[in-house]
């Protein structure tokens, strides 16, 4: 008896001790316009929940929507649904603010495309809504460091459906989008030597672009699409250099003696390349013309800037160690203008959405790296779900 | 007995999965400063086993926006057990900036 009771009284104990955590979160108010998905119901199977689940995330991700439980300014209706290897989705928006109805589509496709087929429905309805192209349809190419093995992947831009590209299990780094998105140029040491090659996304058919003597790196793919820079040391240093891709002839656009260049970036009218150089001393960002010609500095502040990528809103953003950091930064042709990311940890490798509004990010704290997209306008953040490995050198697809 | 820093660092992890998960509304449709109050209980394994709101804020907009941040967190990674054996229970604030 003795024994129950001392049962009793350490229980009692514990619960005596066992206290509420108190945890705050203080946010600013934003300009996002409240959304609801409660009147949009899934049913049947697996493929039903997966379309309703990503449409939620992805206009959630959007960042246009602050997403509610119960009523909203902007109620999504409607059903979906899978049946004989098929799901359907009837989507309405109603802005109950205006009373009306301001979206109808209806949606129809394979079950095993469910998370494509919502894609799709999301960047409709952010169109719908706010007049401005969506990001869920896009993809996103990185570098994928799992089981020892460094590998190029594709991945939607949610982080799902991850697909292995290469399988190599050798050093790549920086891939680059052909312009309509089906391709991809990328730097691989697979055959010992650093080389630049494209690889077909549908066929994963490889060819090799740039195999010169020496260091062939950093492609980027012009906005018209007929041209690659790329930083090449068959000439002695690494300089930068513009290939056509119809007649593979080089240009060379750089010439430093005593410097190496990388990471090339177009701006979005095709006249200017921004790319890193070490000329003065430590790396930092340069603007030169694609025909050659006087080099610009643009930056001064941090002890080192890199990762230059030239977005289609006119704003380059980069990675510059300050404090012991590498910090996501933004500058426009004239100079720096934004630091986006303070935390104690490395974010680097920045590209932009093709809404110019998200960043895909490498953050680096440990021994791992994720993947995280950071919302330029209002600073929030996100880590992509990757499990099982170390991503790096992000790069967002265009549309 | 659950070391200082790492209670610190528990309430950090808690704090940042409810600060990423809500998407907070615009300053059109929720008045500055304005709070609602919500609960959950953790289990060992770091599951979410209860979620409500505990005091509203009157404002559907703000209360639905902190009820689809605690629909959206089914688990927290790394918690200790010796923290959740103090803390079964979290209660968390919401607000809006002044």
């Amino acid at each position: 008896m003795a024994r129950v009771w001392g049962l009793i009284a350490a229980a009692g104990l514990m619960a005596a001790t066992r206290t509420t955590a108190q945890v705050e979160i203080v946010k600013p108010g934003t300009e996002r316009t409240s959304l609801s998905l409660t009147e949009f119901t899934a049913a049947g199977g697996n493929s039903a929940q997966v379309f309703r689940r990503t449409l939620e995330e992805d206009l959630k991700r959007s960042g246009c929507f602050s997403l509610v439980a119960g009523p909203a300014s902007l109620m999504i209706q409607g059903r979906c649904g899978d049946a004989g290897g098929t799901v359907t989705a009837d989507c309405r928006v109603q802005n109950r603010a205006q009373g009306k109805e301001v979206f109808r589509k209806s949606y129809r496709g394979e079950a095993a495309g469910a998370r494509r087929l919502a894609h799709t429905a999301a960047d409709d309805i952010v169109l719908a809504l706010t007049g401005q192209r969506g990001i869920a349809g896009t993809r996103i190419a990185m570098v994928g460091l799992r089981g020892g093995r460094k590998d190029l992947y594709v991945c939607d831009a949610d982080g799902g459906n991850l697909t292995q590209i290469s399988r190599d299990g050798a050093p790549c780094l920086s891939p680059a989008w052909s312009r309509d998105a089906q391709a991809l140029y990328y730097m691989s040491m697979h055959r010992g030597f650093p080389d630049v090659y494209r690889v077909d996304l549908g066929s994963h058919r490889r060819n090799p672009i740039a195999t010169y003597p020496g260091l062939n790196m950093s492609p980027a793919v012009s906005p018209d699409g007929r041209r690659l820079a790329l930083v090449l040391s068959k000439d002695g240093n690494p300089d930068l250099y513009v290939m056509d891709l119809g007649t593979r002839q080089l240009t060379r656009v750089t010439r430093s003696r005593q410097a190496a260049e990388a990471s090339p970036s177009w701006s979005p009218d095709g006249s200017q390349i921004v790319y890193v150089s070490d000329r003065a001393g430590s790396p930092h960002l340069y603007v030169v013309a694609a025909s050659g010609g006087t080099e610009r500095r643009l930056t001064v502040r941090g002890r080192q800037n890199v990762g230059p990528e030239w977005g289609a809103n006119g704003l380059i953003v980069y990675s510059s160690l300050r404090d012991q950091c590498y910090q996501i930064c933004v500058a426009d042709a004239g100079g720096e203008k934004d630091q986006l990311t303070k935390d104690y940890a490395d974010h680097e490798d920045p590209s932009w959405a093709p809404d110019g509004r998200h960043i895909v990010y490498a953050r680096s704290a440990g021994h791992r790296s994720g993947l995280y997209v950071i919302d330029s306008e209002d600073r929030s953040e996100v880590g992509l779900p990757l499990t099982e490995g170390s991503w790096y050198s992000p790069a967002w697809s265009p549309r | 007995m659950i070391p200082a820093d790492e209670e610190v660092r528990c309430y950090t992890v808690i704090r940042q999965a409810f600060y990423d998960a809500w998407g907070q509304p615009s300053r059109d449709e929720v008045p500055p400063g304005a709070t609602a109050e919500a609960s959950i209980r953790v289990l060992w394994d770091g599951t979410v086993a209860d979620r409500r709101v505990t005091r509203g804020s009157g404002n559907p907009v703000l209360d639905g926006s902190v009820q689809q941040a605690l629909n959206s967190v089914r688990r927290i990674e790394g918690l200790t057990r010796d923290f959740v054996r103090k803390h079964d229970t979290v209660a968390i604030t919401f607000r809006l900036e002044e």
